[in-house]
């Protein structure tokens, strides 16, 4: 069993795969003040009352947004487990050609999601991962990343809205509306928020399709997926644990030569 | 001649109206902390800069999303023009039939813009106002205001997000770039931004079609609309003027001197 680690700007996910199998996944808030030692307690306590021992776990890979928390999270794992994951980045075989300005630059977990998409999915692919932002990543039919988009994402979006407009609430939670064209503030705020993705969505997989000039597959990720998918027009395969098997996948493409899959 | 005033949650406008058209506008931010004195002062310089004597003014009218200027704007203008202005609120006569769950917690810029848009499109329709927030309102073919949408602003919004996100730039400039598919983070917030949001007010007027069940004329207004529009497939009229005409007709229907039908 190996850790897979995916530092987001607002949460941390960590799963426990085994082969492609994902045993257990959990999520921790994430704190750029937290100590590897802080993090490895919480590991560790939140592990031994899911009943993981960490004896079973041989190895780990994290992806990271948030470059501050990386070496953090090295440590606190490696301290746990007696050995220091892989951090995504330069130097980790990805097996993707990445078609972009800058290939540093590129967050590793577009590059992640790309990796799982790639072997799951029929290409050109559009995927889109709806977490603190909303990115969009495009695949080839040839296999390359070709680039994509940064989108506001839907919580940070509404929460800075409420914090500038003086008339609406705060804290909004984000519910399905009963009705596209909302007749009270709460309404037209979950309307806006929802059906404005899923408009955004359809909107910018025809436009990507247009500048490839052929159809691709669309895929979803991230926790807000779940709401906005339903909504959409357009076909998306909704695939919540895509960044988790494509870590796993990239555990595997890079595991030191010689040593055997368990 | 009237002053008529929009108050939004981070900009303003002020307008010396003349028949419905513009002598001179002029912007200023939002400033929730500054007395009407202060106000008063700013607006005086505004007038003179646009060759306007506030004692010349027969009255004013002011809408503020900003609950708490109301009573600030209103002594401002009254200090400058010395006639009391007309609030939008609740009360006030504009015509349409508003047909949501509480019209007294319509938006004040939501009703001036559609009083404006009402006048000069036919209906059903679909107003966007693009600016902290993206708002749409929607009015059927009978001309009932029927609710609509609103959306976190686009520059709201990614700022929020360079905030939140440890790789992403902060204040970055929003021009559009060649490709929808970025190859850089830059071109690939920009084009997040720009097309992102041209594509959802695309479909948003698709499916409030649908809802409708029939087409209907769009029309946007904000400072934002410049960036987005060119970059929707749909037909959507600019009209960066209608919360200044909308404040006008506003006025005519609701100031006394009108009603009680004393020429000017």
């Amino acid at each position: 069993m190996i850790f897979v680690i995916d530092i987001g700007n607002t949460q941390i996910v960590v799963g426990l795969m085994d082969g492609g199998t994902r045993k257990d996944s959990f999520r921790l808030a994430t704190d750029r003040v937290k100590t590897a030692e802080e993090y490895a307690l919480l590991l560790h306590g939140i592990c031994s009352m899911r009943g993981i021992d960490l004896k079973n776990i041989e190895g780990g890979i994290l992806s990271s947004v948030v470059p501050v928390l990386t070496p953090v999270l090295q440590d606190a794992v490696e301290s746990l487990i007696g050995r220091r994951p892989l951090a995504v980045g330069a130097g980790v075989k990805t097996g993707l050609n990445l078609r972009v300005d800058n290939p540093g630059q590129l967050g590793s977990d577009r590059v992640v999601d790309a990796v799982a998409a790639s072997a799951r999915y029929k290409k050109p692919i559009f995927i889109v991962d709806m977490g603190t932002s909303t990115t969009v990543s495009v695949v080839g039919r040839d296999g390359s990343f070709l680039g994509g988009l940064i989108i506001p994402g839907l919580r940070v979006s509404v929460d800075a809205l409420s914090a500038m407009a003086s008339q609406l609430p705060l804290n909004i939670s984000l519910e399905t509306p009963d009705k596209m064209i909302g007749t009270n503030t709460l309404s037209c705020m979950r309307s806006g928020v929802l059906y404005g993705a899923a408009a955004m969505l359809d909107g910018l997989v025809a436009r990507v399709e247009k500048e490839l000039g052929e159809p691709v597959t669309a895929v979803a990720t991230g926790g807000l997926g779940r709401l906005v998918v339903p909504l959409c027009r357009r076909a998306f395969s909704y695939d919540p644990d895509l960044l988790i098997k494509g870590l796993q996948i990239l555990y595997e493409k890079n595991r030191p030569a010689g040593e055997a899959a368990v | 001649m009237i002053l008529a005033i929009d108050m939004g949650n981070t900009n303003a406008v002020l307008g010396c109206m003349e028949q419905g058209k513009a002598v001179f506008t002029s912007h200023f931010g939002t400033d929730r902390t500054k007395t009407a004195d202060e106000y008063a002062l700013l607006f005086r310089g505004f007038c003179q800069r646009g060759g306007v004597d506030p004692a010349a003014l027969e009255g004013g009218i002011v809408s503020s999303v900003v609950p708490m200027l109301r009573p600030v704007m209103k002594e401002a203008v009254t200090r400058l023009t010395g006639k009391t202005p007309i609030l939008v609120e609740a009360g006030l006569k504009t015509g349409l039939q508003i047909q949501i769950d509480d019209p007294a917690q319509l938006g004040g810029d939501l009703v001036v813009v559609a009083v404006a848009a009402r006048k000069k499109y036919p209906g059903p329709l679909v107003i966007f106002d693009m600016g902290t927030a993206t708002t749409a309102s929607v009015i059927d073919g009978q001309g009932r205001y029927r609710g609509g949408m609103i959306i976190p602003g686009l520059r709201v919004a990614v700022d929020a997000l360079s905030r939140r996100a440890s790789q992403l730039p902060l204040n970055i400039n929003l021009e559009p770039p060649a490709h929808v598919i970025g190859t850089n983070t830059m071109d690939c917030m920009r084009a997040g931004a720009i097309y992102g949001n041209a594509a959802m007010l695309d479909g948003i007027l698709e499916r409030v079609e649908d809802e409708l069940g029939e087409p209907v004329t769009a029309v946007a207004t904000g400072s934002l609309v410049s960036l987005v529009v060119p970059y929707c497939q749909r037909v959507i009229h600019e009209e960066p003027d209608l919360l200044l005409q909308g404040l006008c007709l506003l006025y005519e229907k609701n100031s006394r001197r009108h009603t009680q039908g004393v020429k000017a």
